[in-house]
């Protein structure tokens, strides 16, 4: 690849992500009509809108999180698990200190510390990236399931939770109203987030030395860029956003924690950072995509009776197809999964 | 004083030097059980349980007492039930360990274990309960194979995304497993394809008498030839990526896929070969828990069950894919899993939710702690002979000429 295309790359966001979205979208709501026929209206409407946002969220935030890591050259795997250490301790926070901010801030925490065992791991000691992500997700599992059986097994759910509000937005116009009025606060976080992300990664010091470093550690390191430090600030920062979604299941969704309550969204952001091209707002919409199909499966069970299990594979198999079919020429970063220096 | 002498200097030096070569591969192994017990005593201590009776409870749910003299009556009764529950476990994972080692020497993860357990189980099922006349033993042999068969087109099928649209393997894995679990709940479920006799519960029907697999230790529970077929597998494992030359093209398209499409192999091909392979060898797992153990498959448990397949990659990871590792991390995986089951533990010294949550959390640190001293033991290895190496320089830089002649 040539100084001019490696240049091109760092400096500029790509297109492309936005059309194979559309078309996706395109044609699950194709089906859904040609499913229902006349009653589709009752499916597609505001509310569906709402509800895909909702489901869309934590897979955003994860998705985010793995921008910022492997854009900076590290695997993420263990998203799942930081976002269930966010998806605990965000409660227990919650819980204990009777705040829903502290439970936020220690649901970052958490997935800050899980992160680190993971950069610890893959950055200092030079592990598989997969094998260390996926030590993460075992260790998430397990320390998760251990604190909530120590802490709740007698009462389920916590009572007396005071969970993160909704955003009261009444005097939107019409639908509007349905779509935005009522979303939980970490919604709006999230909306906020993306451009955030975005503007850190394209516009600031900061982020051209992260993506600098994912790209080329030598060339980064050659021009006085500590490696190290970009690569375990980038997957500490991850491990925070990723909880952050985990927090907005427990905290914000539901209003109780289960025991590997996450089900394999970690993973499907992860697919949804590769479907959008690496870049914060084909992940955004990629994660819509996927949160859209949940809210959709949810909607269809209930107006066409088809079966529920059958109707839970929609998010795993629209992922699939979105990871093979349409994934295009996108080019993960270039040093994306390599250890640094390259040898001991 | 230079640097490189100044490297070869120091008390960190001078113990490294000090502890002669093998003894730092113990040290290290060591340092990692002192780890990860240290942990899980920290876990115990925290939930207000005495962490040393918690893991002696442990260590007896494991049936570690059938080993021991002096263990008597009821006590070593109920050890060797313990050890044949670790038996029954073992089986599996053993063969999902293999589904894991396999692949990933030719450079692939397969996290689809999981899934490929779950098709094999369904296809044991569906044949292990059909009534297909007098087949005698052939009834298990032929359930197995469709297991088998089931879990490498699974399988299979997995790799071929990746092969033929570059998508990530591990991902397309995972998204298999998830897919595998809610297709079983639909086919279990009252009108699935799998659903039994009872309208209110999903759930199979029983497996046939002539389609089980023939107990060899204990009642109840017993231990069941599974066990034999197992090791069998991971023998041949190790037998074919060793001595033969699909072995060879496995461990050289891992080793270096560039060099081997050079070299005129078949990428693709060989890829598919070992995630059927894989595949196989996890269906099979499915295949021997049904036929001969569990026997009916329930859709609240298909999660549980399958974990197997989860641990099994934590298990090739610990025995660094090799076979013998494969067998010892098996025992102590299933160890763990069966000592901290409500059946086996004491619920007065750790209550078994707490424990089995604490054997999964064990495991992750497990993993990560020997993933990351993969890199850390050559590390020390290299730093020992470079700093020898130096301080012999040193002395013969420090010797007269006529010293030196002598």
């Amino acid at each position: 690849m040539s100084a001019q295309a490696v240049a091109a790359r760092i400096t500029r966001p790509r297109l492309g992500a936005t059309f194979r979205v559309v078309l996706l979208a395109a044609l699950a709501l194709g089906l859904t009509v040609a499913l229902l026929g006349g009653s589709a209206g009752d499916v597609l409407n505001a509310g569906l809108v709402a509800a895909t946002f909702r489901y869309a969220t934590p897979i955003v935030f994860a998705a985010l999180g793995g921008i910022l890591s492997e854009r900076s050259g590290i695997v993420n795997i263990g998203l799942e698990g930081m976002m269930l250490g966010g998806a605990f301790f965000g409660l227990w926070g919650a819980y204990v200190t009777g705040s829903w901010p502290l439970g936020i801030l220690l649901a970052v925490v958490a997935g800050g510390v899980l992160a680190l065992a993971h950069a610890a791991a893959s950055v200092t000691l030079r592990a598989n990236q997969i094998v260390s992500g996926l030590a993460v997700n075992l260790l998430a599992v397990g320390l998760t399931g251990f604190l909530f059986r120590t802490t709740f097994s007698d009462i389920g759910a916590p009572p007396g939770l005071q969970r993160i509000p909704d955003v009261r937005l009444e005097s939107l116009p019409g639908p509007l109203a349905v779509m935005f009025d009522g979303q939980n606060l970490l919604v709006w976080v999230m909306f906020l987030l993306v451009p955030a992300v975005h503007f850190l990664l394209y516009r600031t010091v900061g982020g051209l030395r992260l993506r600098a470093v994912g790209e080329s550690p030598g060339a980064a390191a050659t021009a006085g860029i500590s490696v190290t430090r970009i690569r375990y600030l980038a997957v500490v920062g991850s491990g925070m956003i990723a909880a952050l979604g985990g927090c907005f299941l427990s905290l914000g969704f539901v209003g109780t924690f289960t025991e590997n309550m996450t089900a394999g969204r970690g993973f499907i952001a992860l697919a949804a950072v590769i479907f959008g091209g690496w870049t914060p707002r084909g992940a955004f919409l990629a994660a819509l995509l996927f949160g859209g199909s949940t809210a959709l499966a949810q909607r269809l069970q209930l107006t066409a009776g088809i079966s529920a299990d059958l109707l839970s594979i929609a998010p795993y198999a629209l992922t699939l197809i979105a990871l093979v079919g349409l994934v295009g020429r996108h080019r993960a970063p270039r040093a994306l999964g390599q250890p640094y220096p390259p040898s001991a | 004083m230079t640097a490189r002498t100044r490297a070869a200097s120091g008390w960190r030096t001078d113990l490294l030097v000090a502890i002669p070569a093998p003894a730092l591969i113990v040290i290290v192994a060591g340092g990692l059980v002192l780890v990860t017990l240290g942990i899980a005593a920290l876990a115990i201590a925290i939930t207000g349980h005495d962490p040393v009776q918690a893991l002696l409870g442990i260590g007896k749910g494991m049936g570690i007492g059938a080993f021991l003299p002096g263990v008597e009556g009821r006590e070593r009764t109920s050890a060797v039930r313990n050890l044949q529950q670790v038996l029954i476990f073992a089986t599996p994972l053993l063969l999902t360990a293999v589904a894991t080692a396999l692949p990933l020497r030719a450079g692939l993860f397969n996290i689809g274990a999981q899934g490929q357990y779950l098709f094999g189980a369904y296809a044991a099922i569906a044949v292990g309960t059909a009534d297909l006349g007098s087949l005698g033993p052939f009834h298990a042999v032929l359930a197995t194979l469709a297991a088998c068969a089931a879990g490498a087109a699974f399988a299979g099928a997995a790799v071929m995304l990746r092969t033929l649209s570059g998508a990530n393997e591990v991902i397309v894995t995972i998204m298999f497993n998830w897919i595998a679990i809610f297709l079983g709940k639909w086919a279990l479920a009252t009108g699935g394809p799998l659903h039994g006799d009872d309208p209110d519960l999903p759930r199979s029907f029983e497996v046939l008498e002539s389609a089980r697999l023939p107990a060899i230790w204990g009642n109840l529970q017993a231990v069941h030839a599974g066990i034999f077929v197992a090791l069998a597998v991971v023998l041949l494992f190790g037998w074919l990526m060793s001595r033969t030359s699909l072995g060879f093209r496995l461990r050289a398209v891992g080793a270096n896929p560039f060099a081997a499409r050079v070299a005129g192999m078949p990428i693709r091909r060989t890829l598919l070969v070992a995630f059927a392979l894989g595949g196989a060898c996890a269906g099979l797992a499915g295949a021997m828990d049904l036929l001969g153990w569990r026997g009916q498959l329930t859709a609240s448990e298909l999660e549980i069950i399958s974990g197997v397949g989860i641990v099994g990659i934590a298990v090739a990871l610990l025995g660094a894919g090799r076979p013998l590792g494969i067998v010892l991390a098996t025992l102590l995986f299933a160890g763990l899993q069966v000592g901290t089951s409500s059946r086996n533990i004491d619920p007065t010294v750790l209550p078994s939710e707490l424990a089995g949550n604490l054997a999964t959390m064990l495991q992750g640190v497990i993993v990560l702690a020997v993933a990351g001293s993969a890199f850390l033991l050559p590390r020390l290895q290299a730093q020992r002979a470079a700093a020898l190496a130096t301080r012999e320089a040193v002395a013969r830089a420090a010797q007269t000429p006529e010293e030196a002649i002598a």
